[in-house]
């Protein structure tokens, strides 16, 4: 009876301490879980942010007749990034009242973003179709006749300070400052909702959702689409495709077990490697305008694009340049793309290749 | 034999659940939960609301004076009590429950930056319901130091502006009905109180609704948007959701320069709650700390965990030592010693926010789901 009794009690502690002892589930846990090679979970939910991009997909293609000489309808266009009036062919982006990219956009920018839509319509409706020059916003058509875009009367082409734009403003910020930060990290991480996770997982897969690739890239390149067909694009030189894929998967991995040490750590290496995208590809575009230099179409739209990936670079918590110095390169490339100079472009270029160590290949970008 | 198996199995059963059910508080650990919340609502709560109730008087006292003799003499004694009151409710914001909640306090009286071109307007027309939705920024603190301090550049502009033979009688209504709505407010904060105070102390769970969970709720919600983000963040762009933009103009008490000095009183009010310290008095009452230390709670490197939200909190009441201007002219540079100020309150936010609830089982339940 006695020893029976002993039994029971030994059974009890080793019970209580086995329930109990959090601190020991921990550490089992820690660097010893299963990290897998795609981003393949459980409860694992982003199909806002697919929404936004797919939004951001089709404003996009209304934005590019006006290559073709179409007047733009602001209104339409304004509703489209407000998804307000049944803006989208797409009727399911139509539904999802309450996913907007307006909304999700740095709170600072939007008024510049509306400005640049009503800027572009407006300049669409001054050219009426005709053909653009300095001073004169229209159609311009690339030196070999092979490419053509639509340009304010300054060369700017609304489309990438629209898209990339947004890219930068709207994905890359949610990205890596909103979901990747304080307010969508420090929470609970304990309570699971079927099918979303717990809310730090779900938080961290609608960062991995913004960077709009499958969820076996780079293996699978397919669909790769905003930062990751951009990613894609300077991969050879700045390897960010794997280095952004495996830091999302060990991240959501770590937090699945606890480990938020871990967590910290990819959140760190997203953050520069993302940002390494947006600057890398601002320095592709520099050297392409420079290249074109002679060839108004090619040279303003490389140089819109640029522009866009440099004003992206703001928002990142752990960004190389200050908006300070940020502005300070925008400044360099100016308000009129016809009347740039190499020396400007250069200019912009130097302080971008310093700021992220870009030297040894800053000509090959 | 077969009895004693049994009655074995159900003990096991039972430990187990004692063990690890901490919704329903039963977890084993040496904290008298009771105790805590007493001395939370006694020697915290309640003198708190007392000195609050107190400083409304004051203000009100004033506020009187001022408007029988609008003098230099009566402007600045008027000043030095809404200083006392604002500095006052920085620690009556971190307990925001029962009829503190009610009244919805932080949102009632410290709405900041102030809309002076709302106030004006009020003054105007002589129209307005202070308690409506478009009067949130029109009244309480940051109103009456829009009142008080920036309404003219010099002292004798600001008595003119009240002595103004037009509007002075406007104004000096207006500012009347915004003392008199802080020291309703406090009166009834102070009424309510001892009926609520039953309800606080017997729900001794954790679970949503109970007297921790909502002391931790209001804590976090206090510590990480109206002070990290509201006073610092926000203003210095030092939170990643301003895209690094500046708004000076948009500090806590923006005319009269308090920023600094009221939010070094939020931050060691954060503290004193934190410890049950309490009010007005050098004694340490059994507070969240305790709480934290009896439930062995760690931080991720393995420190005690409420040994280092005390001193990560003291090192940002340091950074936050360091700057004497009003953190308008600190926040117009980018990159500023704000900034230093806002990543040591953010080094707070994981110890408070995740691993405190986490290691009491207390679900927050502000934090903003919008995502998707």
């Amino acid at each position: 009876m006695i020893k029976l009794r002993l039994l029971g009690l030994s059974l009890l502690a080793a019970l209580a301490f086995t329930a109990c002892d959090d601190e020991n589930t921990v550490s089992e846990n820690d660097g010893n879980y299963e990290i897998p090679s795609t981003y393949d979970f459980e409860n694992v939910s982003y199909t806002g942010q697919i929404q936004r991009l797919d939004m951001l997909d089709e404003l996009t293609v209304y934005m590019k007749t006006a290559n073709n000489g179409e007047v733009l309808d602001a209104q339409a266009m304004l509703d489209m990034y407000a998804n307000e009036n049944n803006a989208f062919n797409n009727t399911e982006l139509n539904e999802a009242d309450s996913k907007e990219l307006e909304n999700k956009t740095v709170e600072g920018d939007i008024s510049m973003f509306q400005e640049f839509i009503r800027d572009f319509a407006a300049a669409t409706a001054e050219a009426d179709g005709g053909v653009g020059s300095n001073g004169t916003p229209g159609v311009v058509t690339s030196n070999d006749g092979s490419k053509q875009y639509f340009f304010d009367a300054n060369g700017i082409e609304h489309i990438q300070y629209i898209e990339k734009g947004l890219m930068g403003s709207c994905f890359y910020f949610q990205g890596v400052s909103i979901y990747l930060g304080s307010d969508k990290m420090d929470v609970d991480n304990e309570e699971i909702e079927e099918g979303k996770g717990t809310a730090m997982e779900h938080h961290w897969d609608e960062a991995f959702g913004y960077l709009g690739v499958a969820t076996d890239f780079p293996g699978n390149p397919d669909g790769a689409r905003f930062w990751g067909k951009y990613s894609n694009g300077r991969d050879g030189l700045l390897g960010t495709n794997e280095a952004l894929m495996n830091a999302f998967i060990t991240g959501r991995a770590a937090i699945s077990n606890q480990d938020l040490e871990t967590r910290d750590e990819q959140i760190e290496i997203i953050r520069n490697e993302w940002e390494k995208v947006s600057a890398g590809t601002a320095v592709h575009y520099l050297n392409a305008a420079n290249q074109a230099f002679a060839d108004d179409a090619i040279r303003n739209h490389t140089l819109s694009e640029a522009w866009a990936f440099i004003h992206a670079l703001k928002y990142n918590p752990n960004k190389k340049l200050s908006n300070a110095e940020i502005d300070g390169v925008l400044e360099e490339l100016g308000d009129n793309f016809y009347e740039i100079t190499t020396d400007n472009i250069n200019a912009a270029k130097a302080t971008l290749v310093e700021a992220y160590g870009f030297e040894d290949f800053q000509d090959q970008l | 034999m077969r009895n004693l198996r049994f009655s074995f199995f159900i003990l096991i059963v039972s430990v187990f659940f004692a063990a690890c059910d901490n919704e329903s508080g039963s977890e084993k650990v040496d904290f008298d939960r009771q105790t805590f919340l007493v001395n939370m609502a006694d020697n915290v709560i309640q003198p708190s609301i007392e000195n609050f109730a107190l400083e409304a008087e004051g203000l009100s006292v004033a506020t009187n004076s001022f408007n029988e003799n609008i003098s230099l003499e009566s402007l600045e004694v008027l000043r030095a009590e809404l200083k006392e009151a604002w500095l006052v409710y920085q620690h009556l914001a971190f307990v925001q429950v029962g009829p503190v909640a009610n009244v919805n306090l932080r949102d009632r009286v410290n709405i900041f930056p102030a809309k002076a071109d709302v106030i004006e307007e009020n003054i105007n027309t002589q129209d307005y319901v202070l308690g409506s939705a478009s009067n949130v920024a029109a009244k309480g603190f940051p109103a009456l130091d829009y009142l008080l301090f920036g309404t003219g550049e010099t002292n004798e502009d600001v008595v003119a502006y009240f002595g103004n033979p037009d509007l002075g009688n406007n104004r000096l209504q207006y500012l009347t009905d915004l003392v008199e709505d802080i020291q309703t407010v406090s009166n009834i904060i102070s009424q309510d109180w001892p009926d609520y105070r039953s309800t606080f102390v017997g729900n001794t769970g954790t679970d949503v609704g109970s007297g921790t969970s909502l002391l931790v709720n209001e804590y976090n919600f206090q510590f990480d948007i109206r002070i990290k983000n509201a006073k610092i963040g926000f203003p210095a762009g030092g939170n990643p959701r301003t895209g690094g933009v500046l708004s000076p103009q948009d500090v806590e008490a923006f005319y009269s320069g308090w920023s600094g000095e009221l939010a070094e009183k939020a931050v060691l009010s954060s503290i004193q709650v934190f410890k049950g310290e309490h009010f007005n008095a050098n004694e340490d009452g059994l507070g969240l700390d305790d709480y934290l230390l009896a439930l062995n709670a760690k931080t991720r490197d393995d420190q005690d965990l409420s040994v280092a939200i005390i001193n990560q909190k003291t090192l940002a009441l340091e950074e936050m030592e360091k700057i004497s201007n009003p953190y308008s002219e600190v926040a117009s540079a980018e990159g500023s010693q704000l900034v230093e100020v806002y990543n040591a309150l953010q080094a707070v936010i994981p110890l408070i926010k995740v691993d405190m609830t986490s290691a009491m089982s207390v679900s927050i339940t502000f934090q903003d789901n919008d995502g998707d």
